[in-house]
């Protein structure tokens, strides 16, 4: 213990440029985003009074949204640590879930930042995963959008620049398209079409039957943001600060318009009018047909949450946790909520209920009538 | 508004918004925008950073004669102190001289540090977080995001062991050129201890940031390098064939210092004289340890350094009785 002392005196120079340097480099590393682990702000699919989506925790939870009880929670599974000791990683993380489930005919699918598909029963509610794709490792890249299951299949993009179509039953793939950049927007089907954004720029028509490319859209920026079909007519933000309405059959552009910074939230329809929230903090509400504006809604906060539609009214969730109730006839803005928390996830809407997901793990529920609030914490 | 938010505003976000751009003009290449950007820094700061090793390695230089200083009024805190001033003062040395433009250059380091790794957008959260940092008034620094991570061989936003090694590698090429080189036993283990431990830590910590990082710090010291030998040479580096180190010739005011070393161990009444330039070439011999002193003593040729004065002694003398 004494020959320690001496050498720390001996050396306390040196030792004390080191320490501050490593403290320096460590809280550095700890305050910027790169050095924060990846969370996740998975979304709700709500099917039969049954809420699933994937927890902070890294696992699919499925909730009864009748009373808020926690039915079941299967773990995707646990990754080691991908950086590095001053990264603020923990020892063991959890698989992030940013893409919000889907449901088959009796499967339960999600995809995790880990770069694998899992498929649960979504009646035995058991924790094992009825298959995992792919099989061994994984795809090459995480997958941040979620998955769309359609007609027998399973389709979602992946950081790897591909779009899968896999078999829902089995999870065996089907095909796969390749794009020239990572892909984290979620697919969109809408007849034997599905509707894709990528970081190349570009919105993809794809061929459902087998991934063959309709057509394709350049934009001057990434396409993170869900695409929404209404009408023969594509609607999507993008980097560029635009909002594009494509024809659904060729890809001609409708109209563009322009804001005053990124789309990552889904728009939402609602009787001709197209509303879309931006990070610039503004619901914009744009003519479905001409894209001119009809109003806006100015929220004073980043929107990156998908809203939703309840009744007449358009939800909508700002970072910093308030959610407000957009009357899509009155045109009247009013708060139903401040979780005082940051919220990404998009949000879902079941019976005059709202589920938001919130950064710190919390599931609220928010009656949309009487602003009733509900926690319901789905994250170990 | 808190002070975080001050600095996010008026340093880290132009930082950020600039560094985009740049890459626009750069062929949408981040690594090489991160090179460029780091040399314009660098030249920007060039006048302090002269400033900085200037006076650094002034310091260096008189390293020996203030550990005899302290040697000599041992008994004396206040004497010793004055002399040292006196000689710090005489040698164009001082404190402020050194830390002062580091001061300075603190803050655009930590903002180049920190804008890099948050335009390495990985995670969905970071694209958020950086969405809220750019000028809606620039256009194209939205569509520009996110930037192409790739750079020769490597992702800017995943870590790289090579180029660690070589952030490790410079880091030591450049301590073991700035490490003053002194008589005093504990100074000398410090900066050896220094010398090594420093490039370790970084090159450890270099394998787990992002490269993007890593190849800022490694272009940063290379820069740091090129202006060390301009502004004072190879250091300890390369010495020189007579053990000493490979500096390059140094004037204070025109003046040159010139060394002996004590001729014996009583003598003590000897006095550190700072002595005026006679003939350009003359070198000190800040860079020589004291073993090394002890081994030429008397014998050095050119008779440079600071000169032990012994009253009644000359250079011939010395060099008969040594």
């Amino acid at each position: 213990m004494r020959s320690v002392i001496r050498v720390i005196k001996k050396y306390r120079g040196p030792l004390l440029i080191m320490a501050i340097l490593l403290g320096g480099l460590a809280l550095a590393g700890c305050q910027t985003g790169r050095g924060a682990i990846p969370r996740g702000w998975s979304g709700g699919t709500i099917d039969n009074g049954i809420l699933f989506i994937g927890s902070q925790t890294g696992e699919l939870v499925a909730v009864d949204t009748e009373d808020s009880s926690l039915i079941f929670s299967a773990p995707l599974e646990t990754e080691a640590p991908s950086s590095g000791i001053f990264s603020c990683v923990p020892a063991s993380s959890a698989v992030a879930i940013y893409g919000s489930p889907s449901l088959g005919d009796n499967l339960v699918y999600i995809g995790g930042y880990n770069g694998k598909i899992y498929a649960f029963s979504r009646d035995e509610f058991r924790q094992e995963p009825r298959w995992i794709y792919p099989r061994q490792e994984n795809i090459g890249g995480a997958i941040v959008g979620g998955t769309v299951f359609d007609q027998g299949k399973i389709y979602f993009g992946a950081d790897n620049n591909k779009i899968y179509a896999l078999d829902a039953t089995d999870g065996f793939k089907e095909w796969e398209f390749e794009t020239g950049n990572t892909v984290w927007s979620t697919p969109v089907i809408d007849g034997n079409t599905l509707y894709i954004g990528s970081f190349d720029k570009k919105l993809y028509a794809l061929n459902t039957s087998d991934g063959s490319k309709r057509w394709d859209y350049e934009t001057e920026g990434t396409i993170v943001s869900t695409p929404l079909v209404y009408e023969n007519t594509v609607y999507f933000g993008s980097f560029d600060r635009h909002v594009y309405a494509l024809n659904t059959a060729d890809g001609n552009l409708r109209w563009k318009f322009a804001s005053e910074n990124w789309f990552w939230a889904r728009p939402v329809a609602v009787n001709g009018a197209i509303y879309v929230a931006g990070l610039d903090g503004i619901v914009y509400v744009l003519d479905a047909a001409t894209g001119s504006k009809r109003m806006e809604f100015n929220l004073g906060n980043p929107v990156a949450s998908s809203p939703v539609l309840v009744d007449n009214m358009v939800i909508v969730a700002t970072e910093a946790g308030v959610v407000y109730a957009l009357d899509t006839t009155s045109g009247r803005q009013s708060q139903l909520a401040d979780l005082k928390e940051r919220v990404s996830a998009p949000l879902a809407a079941s019976q005059g209920k709202v589920y938001v997901h919130s950064s710190t793990g919390v599931l609220y529920e928010i009656e949309v009538q009487t602003g009733a609030l509900r926690e319901i914490n789905i994250s170990k | 508004m808190a002070i975080g938010d001050i600095w996010d505003l008026i340093i880290l976000n132009p930082m950020i918004n600039v560094l985009i751009t740049l890459s626009e003009y750069l062929a949408d290449n981040f690594g090489m925008t991160i090179i460029v950007l780091t040399i314009i820094i660098n030249i920007v700061m060039y006048p302090l950073t002269k400033k900085q090793l200037k006076a650094s390695k002034a310091m260096q230089e008189i390293q020996s004669q203030v550990s005899e200083i302290r040697k000599k009024y041992a008994k004396d805190k206040q004497k010793a102190s004055q002399e040292q001033m006196r000689l710090m003062k005489e040698s164009g040395a001082s404190y402020a001289g050194c830390l002062l433009p580091m001061l300075v250059q603190m803050p655009v380091w930590i903002v180049l540090y920190q804008s890099i790794i948050r335009v390495v957008a990985v995670a969905p959260e970071d694209f958020l977080n950086l969405s809220q940092r750019l000028y809606s008034a620039w256009p194209s620094v939205f569509s520009q995001v996110p930037l192409d991570r790739s750079f020769l061989w490597l992702d800017l936003a995943v870590s790289d062991t090579f180029l660690a090694v070589l952030v490790g590698a410079s880091m030591w090429v450049q301590q073991k050129m700035t490490t003053p080189i002194t008589s005093d036993p504990q100074q000398r283990t410090q900066g050896q201890m220094m010398q090594v431990m420093m490039p370790l830590m970084f090159a450890f910590i270099s394998m787990s940031f992002p490269s993007g990082l890593a190849l800022y710090w490694a272009t940063s010291t290379v820069i740091r390098i090129i202006m060390q030998y301009y502004a004072t040479g190879w250091g300890g580096l390369i010495p020189t064939k007579d053990g000493r180190a490979g500096t390059k010739e140094k004037e204070y005011k025109g003046r040159t210092i010139k060394e002996k070393k004590a001729l014996t161990e009583d003598d003590t009444s000897a006095d550190i004289v700072i002595e005026p330039s006679t003939a350009r070439g003359e070198e000190t011999d800040d860079g020589q340890s004291g073993d090394q002193r002890e081994d030429s003593r008397g014998s050095r040729p050119g008779g440079t350094g600071p000169v032990r004065r012994q009253s009644g002694g000359s250079r011939s003398n010395r060099r008969k009785r040594g």
